[in-house]
């Protein structure tokens, strides 16, 4: 009958991104000093762009999590191992005993583990003797209980955890060329998992958003939440550019375009304060999010033109490495 | 910057003596004046030729006749067939590693191939002159031995140290130099588009011990050859026993390499070893393979 | 220094690699009983449909992410399962090899054997530490395969793969039919299983690649073969699986006669090839024949297709009306 509870393991929430968890536990672990901006930019999430076309809150994360954060590790030099599933699928408990098993070994290791609790939430300690994982969501409620039986019981019908087992040195120069090839794929590519008819990703999902704000078919409360989300993923962004741009000064415009864009959206949020049903500033609203495209195109193109050799060579299919 | 024909007419011109200009060579291939001067540059800068324009006839000569153009004359056989070596190595599945299509763009540009002929998915690459010049400076002084002056930009700051450079390699998008730091006392890898200039010293080095090149578990993996423990029946003679490579491990015993079970069965049946005791599966194999030949030579079905 | 074999594992090539794996490992650790068209079928793998326009061999092994694909075989059966896999050009190989290479250990310890690409799929059924190897089944000698650790996952493609197996829920045989019946549905209508790439079809779709390969003339000769003898396989497993599965869903006699039909017009499998050079190509002379063939089976598929679905829509289905968050496609 085994406890464990790893010190210091704490989570704040900015984006409310797989970011906020995954820089919890690399920086516990030890195996990085970046801020959560750096790691938002080297894992490529901070790039990615997706919204459901009536702005519904779980946008921000619909994505395909073992695919994407599997990179996401993978792209930092961090091996790591995940699964996912409906909570609703007959062979659920198999993987509800897999997955406790496995986040126990993993803080057996020191290591914390990343779940969804209809957020992404970071174990942090277990107790065989009550039967439950210590967790922290980022709330601020401090390190919460979660009895073994009820992981994958959630809001949402997803179960899903990730292990990070172990680092492998990468050259850094090549992380950042990476991720900017990176960035173009996710700002040009719609995400296979999202049905077209209902979600639009990267520069589409600038015109979806418009075209929603026009129309009015949303509720402002949870577009509301998923325009904080990407505000701060577009200000990370910007940073995480903006250090690359010290290293190679020709990317300085597109740092600059980047930053428009997340000043755009956060003249968003100013609006939204001032306006929360969002329909007396739709037009402005409007207004900053073609900005924020705008600018955004811009620093996509000047990346492009930055990367443009490694870009012809991989012809189709410009995210495979 | 597939322009090597272009740089040969110009350069045959220069020879006939007819003292050729930007205007002539755009012209001639319907490209730019700007595109013509780049090539006039490349030329002059690169190629290094003893580019002098002559006022007097509005063109361009050689300051030193007895100039060649290195390496880049071929014949339209040549041509040939390197282009149809560069079409096989670009075809060379999708998933390729990158050395193989960095050959296929090489070859290509030797060939003269023209961007959008048949060039098709051939990798492209900026031939950035310095990079190349950088690396041949490189690669002398790898073989000579000698100590290197770097002057390096990282992230990590500016800074000028002496290195002494082992090996040139290139990984997934970039290409480094392995390069043992003296003070540092270990080996570790050097961007060769972060090196802002070095200088070859006179100064030798050894190199004793091989040392852990970083990165380099990158690598796309090579398989390992199976090795199996015989006592042969006689001494060996050098470093391979029928063509298989040998090592000695003590009292007669030999470890030897082999990828192919089937044919390296084929030759222990052939005799000249006293002894398998290695791996146990091959003595397993080898038993159940005997056993077979036993049967059919007892006439058992 | 331990060593492992599993004996009573048969892995012997009739069907896809995978599911001829798949047979083995399950009925070895008694996870599934019963013949093996029934297991292609309940697992989806029987319906997958895959060509190169150029009906290069690697067709019938291209039907799509396979840790997706081979995941949702497992789920349909209600097995747990993990897969791993990659590119070996990959930095992070050798620490994902090691870790791949403690996991099939200890599901061999078990007494479960693993799926593994060798190419193609086979079974690993054994491990010995002191030669530091494992046992692989290819399905086609008797003799397995010697991997070595520091090989595994090596190979001339690019990609590793190796699959384990677990514990089992019990689905009912009704639901599983079902969802056998909407797989199919759902690579009836992928008509490229691993986009960008549009060089190979999938489904509906690949009928027509096959088609214009065999009426253009250029066509690999024995990947021609092979899609031609999965093709062939493949159906016929559907076929006797349906007929099976009408006593469930009486309504599914009508997709049973359609491959019926298919299959009566297969029949005689020296017809469509001749032995050359050690090998089998296509006969030249039954081409046409063989087009015929093919359009009239896409049309007897179409009506199947049709019936399938008419079955499906009268029950509900949670897994395919909810967004997921995983699948459909695997870290590139």
């Amino acid at each position: 009958m085994a406890k464990t509870i790893l010190k210091d393991l704490r989570m704040t929430t900015e984006s409310r991104s797989y970011i906020d968890a995954m820089h919890a536990v690399l920086t516990h672990a030890g195996w990085t000093s970046c801020s959560k901006a750096m790691l938002a930019g080297m894992t490529v999430t901070g790039f990615r762009f997706a919204v459901h076309r009536h702005l519904t809150a779980e946008s921000p994360t619909a994505y395909n999590w073992v695919a994407e954060n599997f990179l996401a590790a993978d792209f930092m030099g961090v091996t790591a191992s995940s699964s996912a599933g409906f909570a609703f699928h007959p062979t659920f408990p198999l993987y509800r005993q897999e997955a406790v098993a496995e986040i126990k070994a993993s803080l057996d290791r020191g290591i914390g583990a990343v779940f969804w609790k209809d957020c992404f939430a970071v174990a942090a300690g277990y107790d065989d003797e009550e039967g439950i994982l210590y967790y922290d969501d980022g709330s601020g409620h401090g390190l919460q209980r979660l009895p073994y039986g009820e992981f994958g019981q959630n809001r949402s019908p997803y179960w899903y955890y990730q292990i990070l087992e172990d680092t492998v040195e990468l050259d850094p120069i090549e992380i950042y060329k990476e991720s900017l090839m990176q960035a173009i794929y996710k700002w040009e590519t719609h995400d296979r998992m999202l049905p077209e008819a209902d979600y639009a990703c990267g520069s589409k999902a600038y015109d979806a958003i418009k075209q929603a704000l026009h129309g009015g078919a949303f509720d402002p409360v949870q577009a509301g939440e998923v325009f904080e989300c990407y505000a701060a993923a577009k200000r990370d962004v910007g940073e995480y550019i903006g250090v690359l741009a010290s290293l190679w000064p020709q990317l300085e415009p597109a740092a600059q375009a980047y930053r428009k864009t997340a000043q755009a959206f956060l003249d968003v949020l100013g609006l939204i304060a001032e306006d929360p049903s969002m329909k007396r500033q739709a037009r402005n609203l409007v207004r900053l999010f073609d900005e924020a495209q705008r600018a955004e195109q811009e620093a996509i193109g000047l990346i492009k033109s930055f990367m443009h050799e490694r870009i012809r060579n991989r012809f189709d299919h410009v995210g495979l490495r | 910057m597939s322009n090597m024909h272009r740089i040969h007419w110009f350069d045959q011109r220069i020879r006939g003596g007819h003292y050729p200009s930007s205007r002539d060579l755009a012209l001639q291939f319907e490209i730019s004046r700007r595109q013509a001067q780049r090539d006039i540059e490349y030329l002059a800068v690169s190629l290094r030729a003893p580019l002098v324009y002559i006022a007097k006839h509005r063109g361009y000569g050689y300051e030193d006749k007895t100039y060649m153009l290195p390496h880049l004359y071929m014949t339209e056989e040549e041509k040939s067939v390197l282009k149809f070596l560069a079409r096989k190595y670009g075809e060379y599945s999708t998933d390729a590693p990158s050395g193989v299509q960095r050959v296929a763009h090489l070859l290509g540009r030797f060939a003269g191939e023209e961007e959008g002929e048949g060039a098709g998915r051939l990798p492209y690459f900026d031939a950035d002159p310095r990079l190349i010049h950088i690396s041949g400076q490189l690669a002398f002084a790898i073989e000579q031995r000698r100590t290197v002056h770097l002057h390096y930009r990282s992230e990590n700051g500016e800074f000028r140290e002496d290195v002494c450079p082992v090996r040139l390699l290139s990984r997934y998008n970039a290409d480094y130099v392995a390069a043992y730091q003296e003070h540092e006392g270990k080996t570790r890898l050097y961007r060769l588009d972060a090196i802002e200039s070095l200088h070859v010293t006179n100064r030798m080095f050894e190199i004793n011990e091989a040392g852990d090149v970083p990165f380099v578990k990158g690598r796309p993996p090579a398989i390992q050859p199976f090795t199996a423990r015989l006592r042969l029946d006689r001494e060996l003679q050098g470093e391979a026993w029928h063509g298989y490579p040998a090592r000695p491990a003590g009292d007669g015993f030999y470890d030897i390499d082999f990828y192919d079970d089937d044919a390296f069965l084929q030759q222990l049946t052939l005799g000249g070893w006293l002894n398998l005791v290695s791996p146990k599966w091959l003595k397993t194999k080898l038993r159940n393979r005997c056993g077979q030949i036993l049967k059919c030579l007892d006439g058992e079905e | 220094m331990a060593e492992v074999i599993l004996r009573g594992l048969e892995m012997k090539r009739e069907s896809k690699s995978f599911t001829d794996s798949l047979y083995a490992v399950l009925t070895g650790a008694g996870l599934f009983s019963g013949p093996k068209y029934r297991l292609s079928a309940l697992s989806g793998m029987a319906f997958i449909f895959s060509v190169h326009e150029r009906l290069l061999p690697l067709s019938v092994t291209a039907y799509g992410e396979w840790g997706t694909v081979h995941k949702r075989a497992a789920d349909s059966l209600g097995i747990f399962t993990v897969t791993d896999a990659g590119r070996t050009r990959h930095p992070t190989f050798k620490k994902y090899q090691q870790d791949a290479v403690k996991w099939i250990k200890s599901s061999l310890d078990r007494g479960l054997g693993a799926v593994y690409w060798l190419p193609e799929f086979g079974v690993i059924h054994g491990y010995d530490d002191a030669d530091r190897i494992f046992y692989v089944q290819d399905g086609y000698s008797a003799e397995s395969k010697i991997v070595l650790y520091d090989n595994f996952g090596i190979n001339f493609t690019p990609f590793w793969y190796a699959q384990m197996f677990g514990g089992k829920v019990d689905i009912g045989e009704k639901d599983m039919v079902l969802e056998a019946l909407r797989m199919a549905l759902d690579d009836w209508e992928t008509p490229h299983p691993v986009p960008p790439n549009r060089s190979i079809a999938s489904g509906r779709k690949a009928y027509s690649y096959f088609i214009h390969a065999l009426e253009q003339g250029d066509f690999d000769s024995f990947g021609a073969v092979y899609v031609w003898d999965a093709f062939r396989g493949s159906r016929t497993e559907i076929m006797y699986f349906l007929q099976e599965a009408s006593l469930m869903f009486p309504g599914l006699q009508e997709a049973a006669a359609c491959y019926e039909q298919l299959a009566g017009m297969m029949e005689q499998p020296e017809r469509w090839t001749v032995s050359a050079n050690g090998g089998r190509t296509l006969s030249q002379e039954s081409i046409p024949a063989l087009i015929g063939v093919l359009k009239e089976a896409e049309k007897l598929e179409e009506r199947a297709m049709g019936v399938f679905r008419s079955i499906s829509v009268q029950y509900p289905d949670l897994k395919r009306s909810t967004v997921p968050r995983w699948g459909l496609h695997t870290a590139r």
